[in-house]
This record gives C-alpha cells, structure tokens and sequence, in this order.
C-alpha cells in the first residue's frame, strides 16, 4: 500500500540536517542509537539474548550507487508500531526544533530513522519483532513524502535492518573508513559486537573495553594502558591519568593529566558518553571549575542530556556528580604530595593555576599546597614556607605596575616582596593566617616601601628645609610631594612613586590634555571622588652627591629648574611616558640648563 | 619600537588567559603603559580598547573611564581612523556605569546619554540601546513612570547592531518583570537562561542573584538557595560583582545560614577596598549590615561568639578575631549611610536613604532553610 505522509517531510529533513544535530555523521550515531535501543529492549524480554550489530558497505562501481545495510538483532517491530512510530513522526513535525526529544522507544527510532534522510533519499526498513510469531515487514519512505508498506512472503531473524541508498552529494559518507570511523566513535565503548564488512571483509568496530573496564593486577602494565587508550583517544601522551567513579549518575572512566596548560577555549570539555554511547566530545560542566588540567574520558549511565545531545541537563545529579568527579582529582593531586613529589613539581609547573584554585576554596588542600605552591618574588621564586623561613612580615603587592616600581626598591633594602598580581595569589596569601597562627601581612606598595628608608639627622632636616619647601611647591602642580631620606644606590637622584589611587589622578591630568572640555570636567569630578591626598611622591636620596648639592643651592631659578629635571627624569626612569606638561619642563629645563651652562662657562652676556 | 610592539601583545596575549578579573586589568595596564612608551597611536588605541574592556568586565569601572575618555578623544580627532562601532559599544558600557560615581553630576549623566544618542544615530543605529540605557538610568533615580516609559520604548524599536546581545536582552526583561513587581513572570522568563544553553560574559551570573529575593518572596527558599549554589560560583572569583554577592549575602541571612553568610563577607569584604564602584559597595555593606543586625538580634550570637576572619585592613580590625556584631552592624550601617547620602545629594531624591530605612523590614522575609538540606 502506498501513503503519503501527514506533513511535510521535506522541512523536517531541513530542519535536522541544520538545527538539531551539529553534521551529517550523526546518521551513524543515531542508527548505533536505534539498535542499542533495540537490543536492551530484547535483552528486557530475553535476558539471555546475546545483542549483536552489523553494519555492511557495498560499493559499486561508482559510490554513487553504494548502499549502506544495518541490522541488529534487537527487538524488532510490529505493524501496529510501525504505525505508531509513522504517528509519532507526525507529532515531531508540530513542535520547533530544539525540542526535537523523543521521548520514547518509538520516538527516537523514528527521528533516529529521519536523520538518514539526510544522506540518503531512501530509507528501507525490513523488521521483524521478537515480541509473538509477528510477521516480516518492509517499509520504504522517500524524501518526497511518500511511503509504502508490505509484508514479505519470508521470514527474516527477529530483528531490524535498515538499507540507506547513497545520495547524491552526500558519497563522502558512504566511504567504507568514514562508516568505520563513524561506528567506533560513536559506539566505541558498546558491550556487545558490531561488525563491519565491505569488499575487503569483516572486521570488530569494537573490539577494545575502555581500561576502567579491566581488572588491572599489575599497575605498570594498567598505567601504560590508560595512557596508551588517552593517546589513541586524543592522540596527546598524557602526562599521567586518574581513574573516575562516581555512584551518583552512574558514572566511570578517567581523567587524563594534560601535559600543557589548556588555552581558555579548550578547557573543560570532555568525551563523555551516555549509556555507551558516545553523547560528545565538547561537553561542560561535569566537573568543578578549577579542574582544567584534565580531559576526561567517561560514560554516564543516570545523567540527563540536554534536547541538543551534547551536554548534560545542569540539574542536583550533575552538581553531585561534579562533586564526587572534583574529590577524585583533588585526592590524586594530595596523593601525588605523599608518595610522588618529584611528578608533584612537574605537576605543579604545568599546571599551577588550576591548583591555585583549587587551593583558594579549600582550607585543607591549601594547608598540604602551602609547602609547594611557588609564587613570585623580587628575590625568584619560592613557596610561600620559604618565604616565611627568611621574613616575619609577609609583604606583597597587588598589581604588575606596583611591583614594578616596588621590586627595584626593595631588592636595594634586602627586602624581599611578593607579586600577587596573578589570579588567586592575593587571596591565597590573605588565608595564611588561618593556617599559621602568627604570620603578619603588609601589602606594600612603592610609597610604603620608602618608609623602610634612613631618615635624615635633625640637622640634616634642617640644612634642607628650604630645599623641601621649594620642590613641594614645584611638585604640587603634578599632584606629587617630596620627600629625602638616604638610600641605596647612591647614584640613584631620586625616586618616583604613584600608588595605585596616585597613578590615576595622573592618568586623569594626561588624559584631560587631549579631551574636549565636556570630558575634561567630567574627568575632574571622578578626580573629585577621589582621594585628594592620594599624591604621587618624588623621593630624594641624601646620599647622592648631586641631590646634596642641589639642596644647598642658593639660586632659587636654578633651584627651582633642577628640581623639575630630577622630577622629570624620575618618572622616565620609572618607565613611564611623559604627559605634555612633563614633556614642555623636559624641554623648557634642557634649553635652560643650556644657556646657564653656557652663561657660565663661557661668559656670553648679549 | 618593534620590541616595544612585541611586549604589549605578549602581555595581551596573556591578558586573554587570564579571564576577566584584576590580573587581567592589570597586565593590559601595563600593555597600555608601553605602549604609551614606544608612541605608536595605533597600538596605544587598541591597547587601550582592550584594557577598558578588561576594566568594565573586571571591575574597574573609574580606569574604564579614563581610559574611554582618551580613546572617544582619539576617535574624534582622527576621523576615519579608528572603528566607530566599537567606539559606539564601550560608551554604552561607560554609560552603563557613569551613574555609579555620585561625584558625577545629574546634568553631565544626561548630556552624556543625549551625546550617545547623536553619535548612534549619525552611525546610522536605532536608538534602542540608548533606551535600554534611559530605562535604566530613570530606575536608578527610582523614577518609576519614566523608567517604564524608556523600557517600553525600547521594546518598541527592532534590534540593531548596537543592542545587546540576545542573552542581555533576556535578562533586562527577568529585571524589569521583578522592577514591575511580577516576580513570578520573572522566574518563567529566566528559565532559558538558566538550563545552560544561553550564556554570556554576565549571564546568568547576574540572573541568579537577581532571582534570589523574588523567590523568598514567593516562599520558595529551597529553589532559591539551590539557585545561589549554581550561582556563586558563577561570581564567586571577580570583584566586579560585588554588588550581585549582596544579594547572595541577603538571602543567606534571610533563610539564616548564618554561617554561609559570614563567609561571604569574610571572603569579599576585600573587594570593598578596591572596586570603586560606588553603588556596589552601597548594596555589599547594606548587606552586610542587615546580616550583623540580625545576628546582633540573635540570642545566640554574643560579642564573644562571633569569630570572623576580616583582613587586617579592615578599620575595626581585631587580632583575636572576635567582634561584636553591633560594632559591625554599626561600621557597615555608617558606610552605607554615607553612600546614600551622596547618591541622593546628586540624585535629587531620598531613594537611597529610604531604601536603607527600609532594609530592617526584610526581616519579615525570614524563613530559615538549612543550605545543607540542598542538594
């Protein structure tokens, strides 16, 4: 008998090969699905029914004419649910594409059936159900809505076979290593055999278990076969593995141990499947955040997938399973500090951040981490136990620009400070004082430093209170103070500081040289909000002779003159640009120094 | 010079790694530093970009603008030289926060919106990103009828190149229902945005917290607290939401995980000392405050009792760890007291200090529910 189909099959073609499924080779997957179904359907009526899968290729000539067959020995299926399965089709078609989740036996046979016309323009199914002495049917659906249905004469195995003709366009996916390829992908992990044959013979799709599988007895030989399974899977040579189990959703498989630092985008995605059957290869969330070091491998039994099949629904049993998966990885790495800390080191080199995460969140893991975890200093890198061996008070700054400005001072004092501008190190070093009852902090920055400096003797103060005097007044218009105290190098003049409050005033004054007065007063209200005392600090050092000098100096011009040039210079040695006000004293003060020079030694009075 | 080129793409390079937060607003400021220091304008420019992008995102929303005001400059004196969409789509983001600053005047927040305005029409937009914008601007001023009359413009206008990304435009409507008072259309509208398909830089971080109150009020503080579960962690590393963690701390209160809550404020006080963000702060200590009001008032909590791990920058810093929760009460009150005071100086209104005033009330929303019991 011949039908016709209720809707149009056209727009359901279209919308599966473009919205629900992210390419054409899920037509495999989704005919390993429908014989899976299939055979745990059987298994449920006959528990010792042994399932099986067939996939064979014929070739012709051309690939054009290449037909594909598929036949499992699962269930099979009776007119009535062939019927059935035609009705759900209908129902499909009546809802938008995102929720194209069958939910059913029948359903997904029928959208799994669907997906095949996306490679080919027809579809023969030819069934029989294990159910009663049912008959054998054939059903033949085309692309263009048609459909007929007829029983055969013979009787066929208890089972279901799908013939795919290849379409035109489409041959790429009728290659007998692309079909191979395609089935071990996605059915890889499946407990029971499939076969493929084409004009070369037969082959095991399947033939390796995943080695959580195995028993392992000697651990040699099981490290060498996770590994050996990551780098068929990835094609990475792991830097060690981490075998996963967790009761909630039914989970087992394994993390592999990266042995690079992923890149943002690549992190947090692993092959997961569900029920053995591959769900995908970019799935998120089934672990905690700070586990990026690791690419897993893992099917889950009792997680819900999402309508799209490529992650899973972010529902309590995830959350739980995160949990169980994240205690796994954080006992390896705990493991690894007691009985390997030389692979530890290694660990920790390739992988510090996520470590340093994990370590942010938990107390007790931070206590163990604490011996190990490397930071960076202005004396190279140490833990934070060296550090704290060698200094009472922890001092560390916050950001790049503060070290910077910090490191070069503080090395001249033998101080020793740490540069917590990288993610977690600030917080990890304020929770020290959970750990060790008596440490002490200081977030240091370059002004602060400076207070570490020799102050000059009451007589010296005095000898350049009208040298102070004048270079505050010369300072104050770039928002700057000054200060002398004597320190390391001698021939340092003087030192620039900005905190981190003093560093924006002064990109706020740089930045109102090139705006329009709108801007330009609304920069100066956000000054406004600000602390007006946060003052960058031009710091003189007594003990360098040209600063001693200068603070003698009687000539108020020339006084005045150099004290902008040292300001000037302190900034560039700072390694800062000049804005154009500094930039107008640079020149203004070079062409006067000049001509003074000049007046000086030679004597030219015009 | 070429050196110079090479080190501020390294630190931009690194910048990407390091996510949103402040190691990434600190290494593009220092990209942005040398590359003032070698001249190049082009590079300086994109450093720049890359850098207001990294303040809004990570919470430095004063160095944002500085850095945006040179850039807008820039832009204006070198016509044609620089991108005019991505200039248009970060004065939407320094728009998004100007109010914040209470030093910034009334008059100036609107010269601004209406210069915005110009600009994304000259570039040939809709002005439906400017809308969203008015909208929220009249609803910070807590000018309710305008407020609704600019989001409902918006509505009105089709999507252009500069209106949010889809997600965003999600999120503002689960806002606005909770503004109008429908809690429950609310929660209907988030539900995309929670089943992990639709996400972006913001959401559903901020949808979370946004949901938290309107389910208490619905008595459903099981759902709400398995929402702050899925969602602090979302928020949990970056100083920018500062003021979404309130709104975790005021549900912890609320259902009296008393220790949770404490926790927070041990863990984010910090934040309060670096983002500058003005209204964040605000809402982190008026939660902070309504948390040790209502352990002050619980039987207890005694001076001796409650133990807190505050940095020792805190003011009221103490070495035995042990604090008297009025004391804290009080400390976090005055903070945020002052704060309103200067919003509703420059804002023309007494929103800020009625909404204070208001705070204690919340009490009546207090429903104890164990976290532990969600699963």
């Amino acid at each position: 008998m011949d039908f016709r189909f209720q809707v149009n099959l056209g727009g359901i073609i279209d919308l599966l090969s473009n919205h629900t499924y992210s390419s054409p080779d899920v037509y495999i997957r989704e005919l390993l699905q429908n014989g899976v179904d299939a055979i745990v359907a059987r298994n449920y009526l006959e528990p010792e029914h042994r399932g099986e899968i067939k996939i064979e290729l014929s070739s012709q000539d051309s690939e054009a004419s290449s037909f594909l067959l598929f036949r499992d020995n699962g269930i099979g299926l009776t007119e009535d649910e062939i019927h059935l399965f035609l009705a759900t089709i209908g129902e499909t078609s009546k809802r938008d594409g995102w929720s194209l989740q069958p939910t059913d036996f029948l359903g997904q046979f029928g959208i799994g059936l669907l997906t095949c016309f996306v490679v080919s323009d027809e579809i023969v199914v030819v069934t029989r159900s294990a159910k009663d002495s049912s008959k054998t049917i054939e059903w033949r659906g085309r692309a263009d809505g048609t459909y007929s249905l007829k029983v055969l004469e013979e009787d066929i195995e208890p089972g279901t076979e799908v013939r795919l003709h290849c379409k035109s366009g489409r041959e790429d996916y009728f290659v007998a290593q692309t079909v191979y390829r395609l089935a071990r992908h996605y059915g890889g992990l499946l407990p029971f055999p499939i076969e493929f044959t084409d004009k070369h013979g037969t082959i095991l799709v399947n033939e390796a278990r995943p080695p959580w599988k195995e028993a392992h007895i000697d651990p040699v030989y099981e490290r060498y076969l996770y590994l050996e399974y990551g780098r068929a899977t990835f094609a990475i040579d792991f830097f060690d593995y981490v075998p996963l189990r967790s009761a909630v959703g039914d989970v087992e498989g394994v993390a592999f141990v990266l042995p690079f630092s992923p890149s943002l985008a690549t992190r947090k995605t692993h092959r997961v499947y569900l029920k053995n059957m591959l769900l995908s290869e970019q799935t998120e969330g089934l672990l905690p955040d700070w586990a990026f070091f690791v690419k897993c491998v893992v099917n889950a039994n009792d997680l819900r997938p999402t309508a799209s099949r490529e992650s899973f629904y972010e529902d309590e049993k995830l959350a739980a399973t995160r949990e169980a998966l994240g205690q796994q990885l954080r006992q390896y790495v705990i493991h690894l500090a007691e009985q390997n800390p030389q692979r530890l080191q290694k660990l920790i080199r390739l992988h510090l951040l996520s470590i340093k995460a994990l370590a942010v969140d938990d107390e007790a893991f931070f206590r163990i981490f604490v011996n190990w975890l490397p930071f960076e200093t202005n004396m190279g890198t140490m833990t934070l136990t060296e550090y704290m061996k060698n200094n009472e008070v922890v001092r560390f700054v916050t950001d790049l620009d503060q070290f910077r400005q910090t490191a070069r001072i503080a090395a001249s004092q033998s101080l020793c400070v740490i540069n917590a501008a990288y993610t977690y190190d600030a917080e990890l070093i304020q929770k020290l004082p959970d750990i060790f009852r008596n440490v002490r902090l200081a977030i240091v920055d370059s002004h602060s430093l400076t207070h570490s400096f020799e102050y000059l003797t009451l007589a010296e103060q005095d000898a350049v209170s009208g040298f102070m005097e004048i270079a505050n007044q010369v300072l104050e218009p770039f928002k700057c103070t000054a200060e002398i105290r004597a320190f390391s190098p001698g021939e340092l003049p003087a030192l620039y500081n900005a905190s981190s409050e003093a560093q924006l005033r002064r990109s706020i004054a740089t930045t109102k040289e090139i705006t329009d007065s709108f801007w330009a007063e609304l920069l100066d209200e956000v000054d406004g909000g600000l602390d007006q005392d946060a003052f960058a600090q031009l710091c003189f050092n007594y003990r360098n002779p040209v600063v001693y000098k200068i603070a003698r100096m009687r000539d108020e011009t020339l006084l005045r003159l150099s004290i902008q040039m040292l300001y000037v210079q302190a900034i560039l040695l700072s390694h800062r640009p000049l804005n154009a006000k500094e930039m107008a004293v640079l020149n203004d003060g070079l062409l006067g120094f000049i001509d003074w020079g000049a007046d000086a030694v030679e004597g030219w009075i015009q | 010079m070429n050196e110079n080129r090479e080190q501020v793409y390294e630190l931009l390079t690194r910048s990407v790694e390091a996510g949103d937060g402040d190691e990434q607003v600190s290494l593009r400021e220092e990209a942005v530093r040398l590359a003032d220091l070698g001249g190049d304008l082009q590079l300086q420019y994109f450093a720049r970009e890359v850098y207001v992008r990294a303040c809004v995102f990570g919470g430095a929303a004063e160095n944002a603008l500085v850095a945006f005001s040179w850039l807008l400059a820039q832009f204006d004196k070198n016509p044609g030289k620089f991108d005019e969409w991505a200039i248009l789509w970060k004065y939407k983001w320094i728009v998004g926060t100007i109010y914040n600053f209470p030093q910034v005047s009334k008059a100036r927040i609107y010269e601004m919106l209406d210069d915005l305005s110009e600009r994304s029409l000259r570039a040939g937009y809709g002005l439906r990103a400017v809308y969203n914008h008015r909208y929220r601007l009249e609803k910070f001023w807590d000018n309710r009828e305008k407020a609704v009359e600019y989001f409902n413009k918006m509505e009105e206008l089709p999507e252009d190149g500069l209106s949010n990304c889809p997600v965003c435009v999600k999120d503002e409507r689960v806002s606005f229902s909770i503004y109008s008072g429908n809690d429950s259309r609310a929660l209907e509208l988030a539900k995309p945005l929670l089943s992990g398909g639709e996400k972006c830089a913001t959401v559903p971080h901020r949808t979370y917290a946004n949901l938290l109150l309107p389910l208490v009020r619905l008595g459903q503080q099981k759902q709400a607290l398995l929402y702050h579960r899925r969602g602090y962690p979302l928020i949990s590393s970056n100083k920018n939401f500062l003021d979404r963690i309130a709104d975790h701390l005021i549900l912890l209160t609320l259902t009296e995980n008393f220790s949770n809550a404490v926790r927070l404020v041990e863990k984010h006080y910090v934040w309060t000392e670096t983002n500058r963000d003005v209204l964040c702060r605000f809402r982190f200590f008026r939660a902070a405050w309504f948390l040790f009001e209502m352990l002050a008032e619980a039987p207890v909590v005694s001076k001796e009792s409650l133990r807190l791990n505050l940095p020792w920058s805190f003011p009221l810093y103490s070495e035995s760890r042990h604090y008297d929760p009025v004391q804290l009460a009080s400390w976090f009150k005055e903070q945020a007291d002052e704060i309103a005071r200067r919003f509703d100086e420059r804002n023309e209104t007494d929103f800020f200090v009625r909404t204070l005033a208001e705070t204690p009330a919340l009490k009546e929303l207090r429903a104890p529910f164990p976290l532990a019991d969600v699963e």
